[in-house]
């Protein structure tokens, strides 16, 4: 297989080009739905393409084919030469790379167990058992359940040499049980926790031990308190925090996006270039380190789709954004001589764009557990899972849901509550963070479905947190109309 | 092209295929697409994606497989791969039959202008608008794009669809010391493309918005430009709309079938054959599409139901091609001199559901978004996020301007402007 993709750097090299590069990849996913007790889809997929990307004069040209012959290849090569060429009648700045040192080299996700190689019947009797479980709850009509797997195999070749392997694996199951009653529905995920990994990590999860607790969760918030309207103080668990991180942290320190790449779609950040070093983005107890060497991280790659490895830095130190997300095409415009290798594209077909790594919330350094965070906080709300999310096109105002929550007073869980909303600006919700739990409690969870560009790519990666305290949030004024 | 391959792929799985009933499903996108930022293009691509999807029946079991390799030899051994998966996977409860001929007709046409849009012409078009941003000292991001996507359909019992379309689009945001707007245009047709009047158009509101002021959140009365109302509104086209949802009662519309739950102007269907929007006519099981309406004359009257819901309770099954809310006559400014204190919202972002017992969704206002008083744009006005449910505003909605088509690869919509009252605007940004 790799010979196409040698073929086509051949015929790239044979071109007047500035740079280029030639992606072949295999995409291999399975994904498994349910619906109670019916299987409503088993579908596997299996593409195989090539992405030739081109710089000519400073313009990007990018053509992509599913047809593996030699013909085709040429014709491809030749479409992207021409798309940089035309581009050139545009009088414009340059795109200008960064000269990272070109890599050689191999990465594969770490895994136990090929969850392609795990037969079938294996994965639905997890499934019918979940539902056999959750189902068979009062009041429970609908149990989804869901399983994802994902194999990338990749070669990636330059012009400047860079020679390159990488063999990326995903592994996520989720489930959620809607309760009807009272003449109202609600709904509890066990939420999406996928990892890059093998199919070990689904058994590592005894996904069937929770189904009934899932199910009677969905019951209780139909009988719950509705949230308040007013100013609490939150406890931000892992699960939940991840989404808030990501739109809050990750999104508004991608440089694309801080450069104004996104203005036309994806929206453009507060986080801009002289804020670097001396915006003080959170309090001092917060941390945000960028990771895409952390096992298991959904950006773990190896290699990003510049042929940059996968590297380890702070975003956030000690509260002051010090840096952010960078590709080859963007990092000079801050001054860098290398790139954080942040470029990936979510098929052959796609030209890589600039994406958020694995970007977590450093653990708190005094210890704290979870029960120590909820006894310090006299009035306040836990929030556990994913809900509701929206941010603005500069990334200071969002408003989050959650999927489930618990009212706290005197120190004490004193029971479960529903329709909690909070809405925040960004740099004063971070900043209003006074507690992080100690890395005892640091859990990762990742993102599956991150969308953005033109056209739009979807991409995955991790965001690791310890529960969190935030002061003063504002919460319900959504339904306070 | 694209029609014979599918006729050689479904020829080859019939003559290889051993399944008890199975449905294919073809693929193909083709697409290009220029894209600026900061005055310059930024990426510029395209693309070809093909697929083949097969789901297959032995007995009940079912197993659905897709792949890219769409050779001769591949397609057998494909085939073959699905029966097993699917001797391994569990009994479909919900399985029917898969559908029979029906002599359905579909037309496949394509502009021929699309087909000839290239990436010379996309770069004319981007140097046309930067070179006017820079005349007017401004920063222009943007894209202009083509796709042509193909899509076939075949069944063991005898379906054979096949359908077409071609679009492109266009859209532009101009910046102006920070200040934004945004316009975009698309259709079935290149001349429904107008880079030009979009850039210009973007460019008067970016001037508008120049020395914004801070106002307060709250409800008020606004006026929905019909492109905002797009983006918007395509959640009635998915979010618990369901049969099985409804009569089982995890629906918005639980319990409200037959019921006045919009104001009594509001017509809502979906309609494949709509001359401003046709979309794609039959299902991925091969089903076809007709004009349905969900609301008429303001009553909720249906809700899409799958073939196996409808078979159990004696239904139509029926599906969402795309969505029309009938519009008015009168324009968006027009629409304005309504208005005696509220906002004119040209753009909308980041639309999310919040809890979908009443369909309540959020979002912010972008771009474009005006103060009004006394029927007249005052000034512009700082952003907000809002929290309303779009089953609310069309309950409350005071008159429909005209529509607007938005040819989108999701659910096409047509939707008009709209003056609607207490919309609420409930938490203010730093801009």
């Amino acid at each position: 297989m790799k010979d196409f993709a040698k073929y086509a750097l051949e015929v790239v090299s044979a071109e007047k080009v500035d740079y280029a590069d030639v992606r072949l990849r295999t995409t291999k996913e399975e994904r498994i739905t349910t619906f109670n007790d019916v299987l409503r889809g088993l579908v596997n997929t299996d593409e195989t393409g090539i992405g030739i990307r081109v710089l000519v004069n400073g313009r990007w040209g990018f053509a992509a084919t599913p047809y593996l012959t030699k013909d085709e290849i040429e014709k491809t090569v030749k479409k992207a030469v021409s798309i940089a060429k035309a581009a050139a009648i545009v009088s414009q700045k340059p795109i200008i790379l960064t000269k990272d040192k070109p890599a050689v080299g191999k990465f594969k996700t770490k895994i136990e167990k090929d969850p392609f190689s795990v037969p079938l019947p294996e994965k639905l009797a997890l499934l019918t058992e979940i539902y056999e479980k959750a189902g068979k709850v009062k009041n429970i009509k609908k149990v989804m359940g869901m399983m994802y797997f994902k194999k990338m195999h990749q070669y990636f070749l330059s012009t400047e040499g860079a020679d390159i392997e990488n063999e990326i694996y995903l592994s996520a199951a989720s489930y959620e049980a809607t309760a009807v009653a009272k003449g109202d529905f609600q709904s509890r995920m066990y939420q999406e926790f996928p990892r890059s990994a093998g199919y070990e990590w689904i058994e590592k999860q005894d996904l069937v031990s929770h189904a009934e607790r899932i199910a009677e969760d969905a019951n209780k918030k139909i009988v719950a308190k509705k949230g308040p309207v007013g100013k609490k103080d939150l406890i931000l668990m892992p699960s939940h925090i991840a989404l808030t991180i990501h739109e809050s942290v990750g999104h508004p320190t991608e440089l694309d996006r801080v450069l104004g790449w996104e203005a036309n779609f994806a929206g453009i950040s507060f986080a801009t270039t002289e804020k670097r070093g001396r915006f003080q983005y959170a309090s001092p107890i917060v941390n945000f380190v960028a990771d895409n060497t952390l096992e298991g991280g959904l950006a773990t790659w190896g290699y990003d789709d510049d042929g940059v490895p996968g590297k380890r830095w702070h975003i956030i130190k000690d509260g002051v954004l010090v840096n952010y997300g960078s590709t080859r095409d963007t990092a000079h415009y801050i001054g860098d001589s290398e790139s954080f290798g942040c470029n990936r594209a979510d098929s052959f077909a796609s030209q890589p764009i600039n994406r958020i790594p694995n970007l977590s919330l450093m653990p708190g350094e005094k210890k704290l557990s979870l029960n120590d965070l909820i006894a310090d906080t006299e009035d306040g709300i836990l929030i556990d899972g994913r809900g509701s999310f929206s941010i603005d096109q500069r990334r200071y105002n969002f408003q989050f849901g959650g999927d489930m929550f618990y009212e706290i007073k005197n120190g004490k869980i004193v029971g479960e509550l529903r329709d909690v909303i909070y809405q925040a600006i960004t740099p004063q919700f971070w900043n209003s963070c006074d507690a992080i739990c100690d890395e005892t409690e640091w859990k990762m969870y990742g993102i599956l479905n991150c969308g953005k560009g033109e056209p739009g790519q979807v991409a995955q990666m991790t965001h690791g947190a310890s529960p969190a305290r935030f002061r003063n949030i504002d919460v319900g004024g959504a339904f306070n109309g | 092209m694209a029609k014979k391959r599918f006729e050689r792929i479904v020829d080859k799985i019939n003559s290889v295929i051993d399944a008890d009933d199975y449905i294919i499903n073809y693929s193909k996108t083709e697409n290009a697409l220029t894209r600026i930022a900061d005055n310059m293009i930024t990426q510029n691509v395209d693309r070809v994606k093909e697929s083949l999807s097969l789901t297959v029946y032995k007995g009940k079991k079912k197993a659905s497989l897709s792949t890219s390799n769409l050779n001769d030899e591949s397609i057998e051994s494909f085939v073959k791969k699905c029966e097993n998966v699917a001797e391994l996977s569990m009994e479909d409860k919900e399985y029917l039959p898969s559908l029979s001929e029906d002599s359905q007709k579909i037309d496949t046409s394509i502009d021929e202008e699309i087909l000839k849009f290239d990436e010379k012409a996309r770069s004319e078009i981007a140097k046309g608008v930067i070179q006017k941003a820079e005349n007017a000292k401004v920063t222009i991001a943007g894209a202009v794009s083509k796709s042509i996507d193909s899509l076939g359909v075949a069944t063991k019992n005898g379906v054979f669809k096949f359908y077409q379309n071609g679009r492109a689009e266009y859209s532009n945001t101009i910046d102006m010391s920070g200040e934004k707007g945004n316009a975009f245009s698309n259709g079935f047709f290149l001349r429904e493309l107008t880079p030009e009047q979009n850039f210009e158009e973007a460019l008067n509101d970016a001037k508008m918005l120049q020395n914004r002021i801070e106002m307060e959140p709250g409800r008020y009365k606004i006026v929905l430009s019909a492109r905002a109302a797009t983006k918007l509104f395509v959640w009635l086209g998915f979010a618990g709309l369901d049969r099985r949802a409804v009569d089982e009662g995890y629906s918005p519309y639980s319990g409200k079938l037959g019921n006045s739950l919009f104001s009594e102007k509001i017509n809502i269907y979906t309609d494949p054959y709509y001359n401003k929007m046709p979309s794609i006519p039959f299902s991925t099981e091969g089903l076809p599409y007709d004009r349905r309406y969900i609301a008429k004359n303001g009553v909720l009257t249906d809700v899409p139901c799958t073939r196996f819901w409808a078979d159990k309770n004696g239904l139509v099954p029926w599906g969402v091609s795309n969505l029309i809310i009938d519009g008015g006559e009168k324009s968006e400014e027009e629409l304005i001199k309504s208005v005696d204190r509220g906002f004119y919202i040209k753009d909308l972002w980041y639309i999310r559901l919040v809890k979908m017992e009443e369909l309540l969704l959020t979002g912010m206002t972008r771009n474009g978004f005006f103060y009004i008083e006394d029927g007249k744009i005052k000034n512009g006005s700082t952003h907000f996020r809002w929290n309303d449910s779009p089953i609310r505003m069309l309950k409350d909605i005071i008159e429909l301007g005209r529509s607007f088509n938005h040819v989108n690869n999701y659910i096409p919509v047509s939707v008009p402007s709209m003056l609607i009252d207490n919309f609420y605007l409930s938490s203010k940004t730093l801009f």
